[in-house]
């Protein structure tokens, strides 16, 4: 199904001309003078913006190292990731966890271990899977 | 139609350097807007960001070494805006609790610049769904079929994890879809 859906039309629209019009925005963008005050305004609430954000990290992530604690004390999923029953539990949710992932930019080895490849397949990511390698792992993934 | 280096030369003679631009923006501004439609939807936010996009080419343009393609450095821009947006509307949907991708079903229903069908819409849901870095994997792969060397370029990581990401989201997506059709 997602292969047919790929070789369909873009189900979208452009208005008419809009193409053409492209030059004359960009070049009325460029002509805008920049304003000192709202470059300094800009640039102060980027910081306030990345400080909020360390601060939400670490609050989540204490978050977490708390609540595991006390989860593997109960044994309570003393074997599970434990993102994965906060997410499970209704916690937290998994587009948050998502986002998190994003902002700190994990390579591919947070990859090999997010699906727990064993060293094998580590190897092959970093020498670049063939579309075989990627079936056989995620069958194994869907297995567990 | 001039080529990349046409361009560049026009540019560097001095004193032509806005035509040289409008040649540039001419070339590349279609397919860079397709690449920031399939991502972020909409047509007004596509605009937005496709005139963000060229007008830091402009203002980045006397720097370009020419270490890669045109195009691929214009990608990269783009790509950088749309993911730098999309990143900043996903925290905010999360603060507001709001359930993303019921609203992008809502959303492309009402768009008058819309016109695929159920399926279509539940394709774009699913990809709506997967974090900003990764529907960019899926869609340059999926869409644009590029090849995942100059995804890396653009990108950035390696040529396997790209791989690795994109098959996730295939298998991811793929499940979700047969399950509702």
């Amino acid at each position: 199904m997602l292969e047919d859906l790929k070789n369909r039309e873009r189900p979208f629209k452009v208005p008419d001309g809009y193409f053409a019009s492209v030059e004359d925005g960009v070049r009325e963008a460029i002509n805008q003078p920049v304003k000192g005050g709202r470059l300094f305004l800009s640039t102060v609430r980027s910081g306030f913006a990345l400080a909020f954000s360390f601060l939400l990290i670490f609050g989540i992530g204490y978050g977490v190292m708390s609540v595991t604690d006390s989860f593997t004390s109960t044994g309570f999923g003393a074997d599970d990731d434990a993102l994965s029953t906060l997410i499970e539990g209704g916690y937290i949710r998994h587009d948050f966890v998502d986002y998190l992932y994003e902002e700190i930019e994990l390579d591919g080895d947070f990859l090999a271990q997010d699906i727990e490849l064993d060293e094998e397949f580590s190897q092959k990511i970093e020498e670049g899977l063939t579309e075989d390698d990627l079936i056989e792992i995620m069958e194994e993934y869907e297995d567990e | 139609m001039f080529d990349d280096k046409d361009i560049l030369d026009i540019y560097q003679e001095g004193g032509r350097e806005e035509y040289a631009f409008n040649l540039l923006v001419r070339k590349y501004s279609e397919r860079l807007y397709w690449h920031i439609r399939q991502l972020v939807l909409d047509h007004e936010q596509t605009n937005d960001l496709l005139q963000n996009t060229l007008v830091k080419a402009w203002r980045y343009l006397p720097d370009f070494r020419g270490d890669s393609k045109l195009f691929t450095w214009l990608y990269k821009i783009a790509t950088n805006e749309t993911l730098t947006y999309l990143k900043k509307e996903r925290l905010r949907s999360f603060l507001s609790l709001s359930d993303d991708s019921s609203r992008v079903g809502e959303m492309l229903m009402a768009d008058e610049q819309f016109c695929g069908d159920k399926v279509q819409i539940e394709l774009y849901k699913e990809i709506n769904k997967l974090p900003p870095k990764q529907r960019t994997v899926f869609t340059m792969r999926y869409f644009d079929e590029m090849k995942y060397e100059d995804m890396a370029e653009i990108l950035g990581g390696s040529v396997g994890s790209l791989k690795a990401s994109y098959h996730h989201a295939y298998s991811k997506i793929k499940k979700n879809l047969e399950e509702k059709f």
